[in-house]
């Protein structure tokens, strides 16, 4: 996220006392995207296969807080407000925390952080092409395109320790000490889910999330590596609830989850890759169901994402393919492929025009894959799911502002 | 809350009229806290099969816009709007004291929004001051009937009115009243369908008289919840809920050097306001005392604070439902804005009681099952983190 208007900072006109001033300054960042896409849908049941409408594109207000401490070490917080300009709601669900940065010794931080999602190359989002084109479709979930990987969003209950750099290199650490889990019913994972070990009835071992994410940046070139290891709190909770099925199962399973990824940019051109593999394990079972520390899911995911810029012009498009799950008899992987063009009014301003399509493998019958274009229905619209075996297609124009 | 810093209102510089600029400011401030806590249960419920556990939490986070317009003669109109986000969960909302108002020179200030009436009154320097709000003694000092029932919400009153006096020669006196104060959220609900009872409201009282180094004050709550019939839902919890409370504190504090000792004592009643089984409007449902000694010594940036809390056990009631809490803590400052900070508190619920740490409830600031069952102890060792701006 850009960090580019000072909205602060007056202290001397209105009398706020100038020493407090020189120590801590409030910063106002953040963008407002909306979309207008018609999606449809193929290989379906649906009664009527399309729609249009406008999307918000996860807008944010961000506040971000600096008070000098000295000796190279400030305090710091940010406050990542997301504003709905389409339903009217409101949540702080972005990237928030608190804490201390060091010039030595890194920075760390207590909230809400963004572990291991999000990682692949792709600038479309940036560029206003919204988040439904984005190659975090296949990328970010398992389990036959139900299950989100680290939530596929922000991590709450979390821990992070950010490096120095040194040379290009930096690393990440984060703990959560309850990741929330991949819930199947909510299309992201339990982004809001506090603390649940204490949960009556609960016999299971406790839930955490540990990630790790080394990088390496050049001058035109970038590798990242991302570990993600997340066990939800009170696994049990699918046997206690309703009739326990292997979806509820697969959404409190342990996750593991390694993703490779990188570019390289010459003049105009970047070309992007990324690998990610993904394997989810029964934390919990019940009568009819998989034993604890069964396999679940066990998937092989790739995205290559290109972009080509000159002047105010940028064109990019990624194919991205999630393979057949190796733990599951059914015909489950996916592909996608977006092709945008996208106009910078000015370096904050841009405009967009994208296609999407992804094609889901099987079949309602046999079990096929259920993969959904990101964020299709939190930011899309109710019964913009996808049922085994559906393909969806998206035409969308955006526009973007950054402030 | 200090508001120390101005954040916005650049009228000149980022293309505001300068009109506008000439009679109105905004100013942001607020703190943001996390804390991480192990929270253990001894004595558990045999449905309690997991005993402890570790997290984050939110300190109950805020960004506060304050708005004030000279309108001349020493009048000004203002504006406060305490908006919560939860760095933990990512939820979000006006939870705080917001109100609209005008503040005169001679005549005090009048506000209509949501207040702080009544609570919060214990001379605790742990939080807000430093973070910590689950060692708050408010856990037993708010509240009654065995630890279920927060008086005067335990927070903010809504459809309320203020007067705040001027402050005349160290003596001050504030005055509230709400249209309907049972319950956070609550909107006014005396045409609820069926409802017979007398309408609800709540006042408040709350004079104060500080010196240089010490203060003391009274406060008085009286209120009765809108259609306590509907409200009380024919359970006895609910009638509990719903019941007529009067509370009447008093506090204080006094510092020398680098010490502070505060004192405050509380006695509440809660009166059932609607009739369930074979209890009838009017019955004592509750009338319990409480007490707390809070103390703190600060010497450079090292700041050492503990209290004792004691809520006695219920004069109304036949079960064991006292219970006592106390809290030690360690805070460093890093600046006069920033510090960390240690803390480990107690609480030992006496037979029924099942008093809990404040604002450890789910949907609040703490997890999901946190809350003490009947006759459950919880302790809670907790590192903090907290900046104001």
């Amino acid at each position: 996220m850009n960090k580019k208007l000072l909205a602060v900072a007056v202290a001397g006109v209105f009398a706020a006392p100038a020493a407090a001033f020189a120590q801590s300054s409030v910063t106002i960042s953040g963008a407002i995207t909306m979309t207008v896409d018609n999606v449809k849908y193929s290989d379906t049941a649906k009664t009527t296969r399309s729609e249009s409408r406008l999307n918000d594109e996860s807008s944010s207000i961000i506040f971000n807080v600096r008070e000098d401490l000295g000796g190279g070490m400030s305090a710091i917080v940010k406050v990542d407000v997301k504003p709905n300009p389409d339903s009217g709601a409101i949540a702080a669900s972005g990237e928030s925390f608190v804490g201390i940065s060091t010039k030595t010794a890194g920075r760390f931080t207590a909230g809400r952080h963004n572990f291991h999602f999000f990682k692949t190359p792709w600038d479309g989002y940036g560029l206003s092409g919204g988040l439904k084109s984005h190659p975090s479709s296949l990328i970010d979930f398992a389990g036959g395109g139900k299950v989100a990987i680290a939530n596929a969003t922000r991590t709450p209950n979390s821990l992070m320790w950010s490096s120095p750099k040194w040379g290009g290199f930096a690393v990440d650490v984060g703990y959560s000490f309850n990741p929330g889990g991949g819930n199947t019913a909510t299309e992201i994972g339990n982004a809001g889910a506090t603390e649940a070990d204490l949960t009556a009835g609960n016999t299971a071992r406790r839930g955490r999330a540990w990630m790790l994410n080394p990088t390496f940046s050049g001058t035109n070139w970038h590798i990242g590596y991302s570990y993600w290891n997340g066990k939800p709190d009170a696994p049990t909770a699918v046997t206690a609830t309703g009739v326990p099925s292997l979806a509820v199962q697969l959404g409190s399973s342990d996750q593991r989850s390694d993703s490779l990824y990188g570019y390289y940019t010459w003049g105009g051109f970047k070309l992007g890759l990324m690998w990610n593999k993904s394997k989810l394990n029964a934390a919990a079972t019940a009568a009819g169901l998989p034993a604890v520390g069964t396999q679940l899911s066990n998937r092989t995911a790739w995205s290559i994402p290109i972009r080509y810029s000159w002047a105010n012009h940028h064109i990019l498009a990624h194919y991205t393919k999630a393979r057949d799950d190796k733990a599951t008899a059914a015909q489950d992987g996916a592909k996608m492929w977006a092709l945008m063009y996208a106009y910078s009014l000015s370096k904050r301003t841009s405009v967009s025009l994208s296609y999407t399509k992804l094609t889901n493998d099987g079949n309602a019958t046999a079990g096929g894959a259920g993969y959904n274009l990101y964020t299709n229905i939190v930011l899309g619209s109710a019964n913009a799911g996808t049922t085994a075996g559906e393909d969806v297609r998206a035409l969308i124009f955006g526009v973007r502002h950054n402030f | 809350m200090n508001k120390k810093l101005l954040a916005a209102a650049v009228a000149g510089v980022f293309a505001l009229p300068a009109v506008a600029l000439a009679q109105s400011s905004v100013t942001i401030s607020g703190f943001v806290g996390a804390t991480v806590d192990n929270i253990k249960f001894s004595q558990p419920a045999a449905t309690r099969t997991t005993a402890s556990e570790s997290r984050m939490s939110d300190d109950s986070s805020r960004i506060i816009f304050s708005v004030r317009e000279d309108l001349g003669g020493g009048m000004s109109a203002l504006v406060r709007l305490d908006v919560r986000p939860n760095i933990d969960t990512g939820a979000i909302s006006t939870a705080g004291v917001s109100y609209v108002g005008i503040s005169t020179k001679s005549a005090g200030r009048f506000t209509a929004g949501r207040h702080n009436l009544h609570r919060y009154k214990t001379p605790w320097d742990g939080w807000p001051m430093f973070g910590q709000l689950r060692m708050r003694p408010d856990a037993l000092v708010d509240f009654a009937g065995a630890g279920a029932v927060a008086i005067a919400n335990a927070s903010r009153t809504p459809n309320s009115l203020m007067w705040s006096s001027p402050n005349w020669g160290g003596f001050t006196l504030d005055i509230g009243y709400s249209f309907n104060a049972n319950g956070t959220g609550v909107t006014e609900a005396d045409l609820t369908a069926g409802n017979t009872a007398r309408k609800g409201r709540a006042w408040m009282l709350n004079p104060t008289f500080t010196a240089a180094n010490w203060s003391i004050a009274y406060s008085y709550w009286d209120s009765k919840a809108d259609a306590p019939v509907t409200a009380a839902g024919g359970t006895a919890a609910g009638q509990l809920a719903s019941s007529d409370q009067r509370s009447n504190q008093l506090y204080g504090y006094y510092t020398w050097g680098g010490f502070k000792l505060g004192l405050l004592w509380n006695k509440t009643r809660l009166n059932a306001a609607a009739t369930v089984g074979a209890v009838p409007v009017g019955t004592k449902l509750s009338e319990r005392t409480a007490f707390s000694i809070p103390i703190r010594y600060t010497t450079g940036p090292h700041n050492f604070l503990a209290h004792y809390t004691r809520a006695r056990d219920d004069t109304a009631t036949a079960a064991q439902d006292g219970a006592k809490m106390w809290a030690l803590m360690y805070a460093y400052a890093l600046s006069k804005r920033t510090n960390v900070s240690l803390a480990y508190g107690k609480i030992t619920n006496e037979g029924v009681a099942a008093f809990n740490f404040f604002g450890n409830a789910v949907g609040s600031t703490g997890s999901a099952n946190s809350a003490p069952l009947a006759g459950e102890d919880g302790r809670i060792i907790s590192f903090g983190i907290r900046h104001s701006y």
